[in-house]
C-alpha cells in the first residue's frame, strides 16, 4: 500500500524496513508506534514530525553540550564546506591545526599532540594502538595488556568492545575475546565489590586492586590502564577522592600508561572543562568526543603527552594508523565554533551550578520517593538508581518491567528519556536552566511516585 | 587577501608541534618546510597556504568522488543543521530514513537494511559483529573466524586491523583469534605463479574452499574482500573469481562481506564494483566520507 509521501506513517514504515537503528528492534518498534522522527531542535527541546514538542533530557547521548539550534555552528560548517571540504592525502588544513592547538591549550598537563578521528570508539582504539606501539618503540616488547574496570564503557569496535563490561553490552555475541584484557573493580561505593563501606574505603580498596592485578600479571606485561573519570554505565559513578591520585601513582610506579576516557565527561559536562581536573590528575593520554562538537558533526580526538608522542617522530618512526576522516577541516571548524560557544557562555560554570541545583532537587525527591536508592554524579552528569527496597538495595523483579513502565510514563509527559533498567543517567545540554530543571523534576517525581504505587508500596517514607 | 609570512610560519609551527598527522613523521615534515597546508579547492585542483596550485590526483583518499567545490552539498548540510543537527536517543530523522531508502534502491540484489556509521573501519567492524552475532542467533555460535586476503585493507580499528595485511602488525601485537588469510587474486604477481588471469582467479578461489574445509566450515563466520583491492594496487581479479567465491560461501554457510569502501559510488565505472560480476554479497560496506 502506498502511503502519502513525507507523512509520519510513510517515513516510519520506511525506517522500520530500511534503517538499522542502533539498540532498537524494528519489530517491537513497529508495534509501539515508534520510531519517533525528530525534525527541529532548540536548546533542550526537539519537535517531532507531527509537531509535538519534547524535552531531550540527555541531549543526544549526553553529547549535545551547547544545545540544539546553534546557528553559528551551521554557519561555520557551511563556510568551511564551501571553502575547503576535505584535503589531499599527506596535507592538512588551517582549522585542523587550529583545533589541535586549542585542544592542547585547554587540556591539563602536557598533552601536547592531537590525533583527530571521528568517534569515541576510534579515539579509544587509537589510544590503545599508540600505547602498544609506544612500549615497543622504547624496547619494552612484552607490554600489551590493558586494565579496565568492570562496569565501564569505552566503545564498540573490535578492540575497545572488550574493555570495561556491562550487562547492556553483551560479549557472548562477539566471542572470542581480544587478547590481553584485564579487569579491576569499579569504585562504586553504592555497590562496592568489597562490601558495604564508605566512599573513601571503597576508593582505596579499588585502587589497590589495580596494583594487585598489575603484580599478579607482572608489570612487564601491562601496557595501560583506561578509565572514565566518572563512568556512565554503572550510573555516573564518582569515585572517592583518593582513587584517581592513587591510580596515577600506581601507573607511574609500574610504567603503565594512564588513559583517561573523557568522551562523555569532557567539555564541561561535570562542571570542569575535563573531569580529571576534579582530582588534579593528569593522564598520559586523554580521549574526547561528543561534546567537542556538541554532536553537530562527527569528531573525536586522542590527546597524547609529549613523552609518548616523541617516540613517533623522526627516522621513519611514524605510527602507521589512519582514518580517512582524521583531520577533517569541516569537523574541526564545527569544533572550534562549538568550543567558542562553550567558553563564551560559561557553560562549564552553568553545568556546575545548574548541576548542583538538579542534584539538590533529586536528593530532595529522595526524601519522599522511596524507590530512589541513590543519587550521584557531578555537574550535569548525574544518575538516579531505583530500587524496590532501599535497605536491601534490591532491584525490581524482571516481571515488573520497570524500564517499560518508565519509558511509557516519560513519553506520556513529553520527555524523551529512554531507560534500559533501574539506573537512570541524566546528562542534559549544558545550557539548561533551573526552570527547565524544575519542569523535568516534576515529571520524574510524578513517574517515580506512580512506580512506587504500582509496585504496591507507599511512596512516602 | 594574501597570507602573511608570519602567519604561515606560525601555523606551520603549531601544526608540527600539536597535530598528529597520520602516517607522517613530524620531524622530517619540519625539515622539508612542511606541513603542506591546503586552504582552497575546486574540482581536482587545490591551493596551498603559499598560494601554489596543485592537482590532487587521488581526490583525498580516492574519496572525493564528486570533486571539490560542490556548493550544493554545503547548502544541504547547512539547511539540515539549521533544522536539527543531531537526535535524541531512540529517535531518528528524515535524512537518515531517506538515505537508507536510497541505498536500498541502488544496492545490488536484496541488500536492504543499512546500519549507518561514520567511517570505513566502523562499517567493516559492524559487518563482522553482525556476521558473528547472526550465526549466534541461528544456533551456530561456533562460527567466529573471518577469512581475508593477504594484501587487502579493511580498516584501522582492532577488529578489522588484522584482516588483510596492508599495514604494520608488529606494533599492535598480539592479534586476536580467528584471523585466516588466503591469497590475493593478483595475476601480475600471482602467489601460485599462474600465467593467466583466469588461472590465478581459479587457484585463489579454490584456496578459499580449502581453507574453509581445513578449519571446518562450522567455525567460519565470514569472508571479507574488496571487489577490487586498492591496497593490493587495484588488482582486478579474473572474472571467475567472485562468482566462485559467491558459490563457495553459499555452500558452506559463510557470510560474504564485500568491502566497497573505496570502490563504491561509481569509482570503478559501475555504481558498485560488485556490479561488474553481478555479485550480490550478504553484507556490503561503503563509506560515506565519499562526499566533498
Amino acid at each position: 500500500m502506498d502511503l502519502p509521501k513525507n507523512t509520519s506513517e510513510e517515513l516510519r514504515r520506511s525506517s522500520l524496513r530500511y534503517l538499522w537503528m542502533h539498540n532498537r528492534d524494528w519489530t517491537s518498534m513497529g508495534e509501539e508506534g515508534d520510531p519517533l522522527i525528530v525534525v527541529e531542535g532548540e536548546g533542550i527541546r526537539v519537535k517531532d514530525i507531527d509537531g509535538n514538542s519534547w524535552i531531550d533530557i540527555n541531549g543526544g547521548y549526553n553529547s549535545v553540550n551547547a544545545g540544539y539550534g546553534r546557528r553559528e555552528i551551521a554557519d561555520a560548517v557551511h563556510k568551511q564546506l564551501t571553502k575547503l571540504p576535505y584535503f589531499p592525502n599527506g596535507t592538512t588544513t588551517e582549522p585542523t591545526i587550529e583545533l589541535a592547538q586549542k585542544l592542547t591549550q585547554m587540556s591539563p598537563g602536557n598533552l601536547s599532540r592531537v590525533f583527530p578521528v571521528s568517534g569515541g570508539s576510534e579515539a579509544n582504539e587509537t589510544a590503545i594502538k599508540i600505547v602498544r606501539a609506544y612500549h615497543r618503540r622504547r624496547g619494552d616488547k612484552g607490554r600489551y595488556k590493558i586494565i579496565s574496570r568492570r562496569g565501564s564503557y569505552h566503545g564498540t569496535t573490535g578492540g575497545v568492545l572488550w574493555l570495561g563490561g556491562h550487562v547492556l553490552n553483551p560479549r557472548a555475541d562477539y566471542e572470542p575475546e581480544y587478547p590481553g584484557m584485564l579487569y579491576a573493580p569499579h569504585p562504586n561505593s553504592y555497590r562496592c565489590e568489597f562490601g558495604e563501606m564508605s566512599d573513601l574505603e571503597c576508593a582505596i580498596k579499588c585502587a589497590q586492586a589495580v596494583e594487585d592485578v598489575i603484580l599478579q600479571n607482572g608489570p612487564e606485561t601491562i601496557a595501560a590502564f583506561i578509565g572514565e573519570p566518572i563512568a556512565v554505565p554503572a550510573g555516573a559513578v564518582v569515585p572517592g577522592d583518593p582513587y584517581w591520585p592513587m591510580i596515577r601513582d600506581i601507573c607511574d610506579k609500574y610504567g603503565v600508561v594512564l588513559v583517561m576516557d573523557e568522551v562523555i565527561c569532557g567539555f564541561g559536562r561535570t562542571g570542569k572543562m575535563f573531569a580529571s581536573e576534579h582530582w588534579d590528575v593528569v593522564p598520559d593520554i586523554m580521549t574526547v568526543a561528543k561534546g567537542i562538537t556538541s554532536s553537530y558533526f562527527p569528531l573525536a580526538a586522542t590527546l597524547v603527552s609529549e613523552d609518548i608522542a616523541d617516540q613517533f617522530g623522526g627516522a621513519n618512526n611514524y605510527l602507521r594508523h589512519v582514518f580517512t576522516s582524521s583531520g577533517h577541516p569541516v569537523a574541526s571548524a564545527a569544533a572550534l565554533k562549538n568550543i567558542e560557544i562553550i567558553q563564551r557562555e560559561n557553560l562549564v560554570e552553568n553545568a556546575r551550578s545548574v548541576g548542583d541545583y538538579l542534584k539538590g532537587q533529586l536528593l530532595e525527591l529522595m526524601e519522599t520517593c522511596s524507590v530512589i536508592g541513590d543519587v550521584r554524579g557531578k555537574g550535569l552528569l548525574l544518575a538516579v538508581e531505583l530500587v524496590s527496597d532501599r535497605k536491601e538495595k534490591a532491584t525490581f523483579p524482571p516481571e515488573f518491567e520497570l524500564a517499560k513502565r518508565l519509558n511509557h510514563k516519560f513519553s506520556r509527559e513529553g520527555l524523551i528519556f529512554r531507560v534500559g533498567g533501574p539506573i537512570l543517567t541524566i546528562g542534559p545540554p549544558l545550557c539548561i536552566t533551573t526552570s527547565e530543571v524544575d519542569e523535568i523534576v516534576v515529571i520524574l517525581k510524578q513517574s517515580f511516585l506512580e512506580i512506587a504505587e504500582e509496585f504496591g508500596m507507599a511512596g512516602i517514607i | 587577501m594574501a597570507v602573511t609570512k608570519n602567519r604561515i610560519n606560525q601555523i606551520k609551527a603549531a601544526g608540527l608541534n600539536h597535530l598528529w598527522m597520520h602516517n607522517r613523521d613530524w620531524i622530517k615534515t619540519g625539515e622539508y618546510g612542511g606541513p603542506d597546508i591546503i586552504v582552497d579547492a575546486n574540482g581536482v585542483e587545490v591551493i596551498d597556504i603559499e598560494g601554489n596550485s596543485w592537482i590532487d590526483v587521488n581526490g583525498g583518499y580516492s574519496s572525493v568522488n564528486v570533486g571539490y567545490g560542490r556548493t550544493e552539498v554545503a547548502d544541504a548540510v547547512k539547511e539540515q543543521m539549521l533544522r536539527i543537527p543531531y537526535f535524541p536517543q531512540g529517535t531518528t530523522t528524515i535524512p537518515a530514513i531517506r538515505l537508507a531508502e536510497k541505498l536500498a534502491s541502488i544496492l545490488p540484489g536484496n541488500l536492504e537494511r543499512s546500519w549507518l556509521v561514520s567511517g570505513g573501519s566502523e562499517a567493516n567492524e559492524t559487518a563482522v559483529k553482525i556476521a558473528r552475532s547472526y550465526h549466534s542467533r541461528v544456533g551456530e555460535n561456533g562460527r567466529y573466524k573471518v577469512i581475508s586476503r593477504r594484501g587487502s585493507y579493511h580498516g584501522a580499528t582492532a577488529g578489522v586491523l588484522w584482516m588483510g595485511s596492508g599495514v604494520d602488525r608488529v606494533d599492535y601485537e598480539p592479534s586476536p583469534p580467528g584471523m585466516l588469510y588466503v591469497p590475493q587474486p593478483n595475476s601480475y604477481r600471482c602467489e601460485f605463479g599462474s600465467r593467466t588471469e583466469e588461472e590465478c582467479a581459479v587457484r585463489c578461489a579454490e584456496a578459499v574452499e580449502r581453507m574453509i574445509l581445513f578449519h571446518g566450515p562450522e567455525t567460519i563466520a565470514a569472508f571479507i574482500g574488496e571487489p577490487i583491492s586498492a591496497s593490493a594496487l587495484a588488482a582486478v581479479p579474473g572474472d571467475i573469481y567472485w562468482p566462485m567465491l559467491r558459490e563457495i560461501c553459499q555452500k558452506y554457510g559463510v557470510l560474504l562481506i564485500a568491502d566497497e569502501v573505496i570502490t563504491g559510488f561509481g569509482r570503478t565505472g559501475k555504481m558498485f564494483a560488485s556490479d561488474h560480476w553481478d555479485l550480490v554479497p550478504d553484507l556490503m560496506t561503503v563509506a560515506l566520507w565519499q562526499r566533498p
